[in-house]
């Protein structure tokens, strides 16, 4: 008992650290897409970084290939997903990011743009101008994968 | 090179990719959802049709000359696009929440709705609702890996 509860404690501890770990400079760590190799400072405002709970890091370009990656790895839990700000390009949570989905921008890796933004009212300036629609983090995954049909067929 | 309706395709395409490429799951065990990929550049074999969906998503420079998948029935590879696929039912999907079998015989396909429910459905129909259930099937795969593992740390 006494050693599974600390097992438990390391696992936690370093889970924690993992998460802790400042992320100032990914494109600079990871300057190209794991999947399709495009150009993470090119595309700066939709490049996304998965952290599994394995350890593992993967950089993209954009959701479409973090939708790759999760496809390809069921079995592992993700620690935390990034997403850089449409506008500032600066990292953030994808889960709790304000996403625009559609719009008349052509989106990265898809014809349906899916643009994430910190603050809702960036969000809402982008739809008045370009319009589409805000969304969860995973609605705009679902809409990835059917996006993605629509490539493949 | 893959003999669809031929004795013995079933072991030897199971014998030369036991395992699920994308999930790693035993295709003996999923062998009435298990799909085998016939890529140009090699085949590739998956569990079922969720994996088949993710390896053929990752792969886009690939040349698909075709896929099979497993008659539910009798468990031998037929080609999935002349197959009658059915969506749904009771019986538990593979890698999904809404389940997706085939069927070499368009009476089997109907015996099965007759029997578990679901809906008859063209490969076609059948790519379009795993793209469409792949995220939420995600999602379930990845929250039993961790039940599993609380469980094993118990």
């Amino acid at each position: 008992m006494r050693r599974t509860m600390h097992s438990m404690l390391m696992l936690t501890a370093v889970v924690c650290l993992i998460s802790a770990i400042p992320i100032t400079d990914d494109i600079r760590q990871y300057p190209e897409c794991k999947y399709c190799g495009m150009d993470r400072q090119k595309f700066g405002f939709s490049r996304m970084l998965l952290r599994y709970d394995d350890g593992t890091t993967v950089p993209t370009c954009s959701i479409h290939c973090t939708g790759i990656d999760l496809a390809l790895n069921p079995h592992k839990g993700v620690l935390v997903s990034l997403v850089g700000d449409y506008n500032s390009r600066a990292l953030l949570d994808a889960e709790k990011a304000f996403w625009v989905l559609g719009g008349d921008k052509m989106g990265v890796m898809s014809i349906r743009g899916k643009w994430a933004f910190g603050g809702r009212k960036d969000a809402e300036r982008f739809i008045k101008e370009h319009g589409g629609a805000i969304v969860s983090y995973d609605e705009v995954m679902k809409a990835t994968f059917e996006d993605m049909y629509e490539i493949l067929r | 090179m893959l003999i669809s309706a031929a004795p013995g395709a079933v072991h030897e395409d199971i014998r030369n990719h036991p395992d699920c490429l994308i999930c790693g799951m035993d295709r003996r065990q999923y062998a009435h959802s298990r799909m085998l990929i016939d890529y140009k550049e090699g085949p590739v074999g998956t569990c079922s049709i969720h994996c088949t969906g993710a390896d053929i998503a990752v792969n886009r420079h690939k040349t698909v000359r075709g896929a099979f998948a497993a008659d539910y029935a009798g468990r031998h590879l037929i080609p999935a696009k002349t197959a009658f696929w059915v969506i749904g039912g009771d019986r538990s999907g593979v890698m999904t929440q809404r389940a997706k079998w085939a069927f070499e015989k368009k009476a089997d396909a109907e015996s099965f709705i007759r029997d578990h429910g679901g809906s008859l459905a063209t490969y076609e129909d059948a790519m379009k609702a795993t793209f469409e259930d792949m995220y939420a099937d995600i999602k379930m795969v990845r929250e039993r890996s961790r039940q599993r593992k609380a469980a094993g740390a118990r």
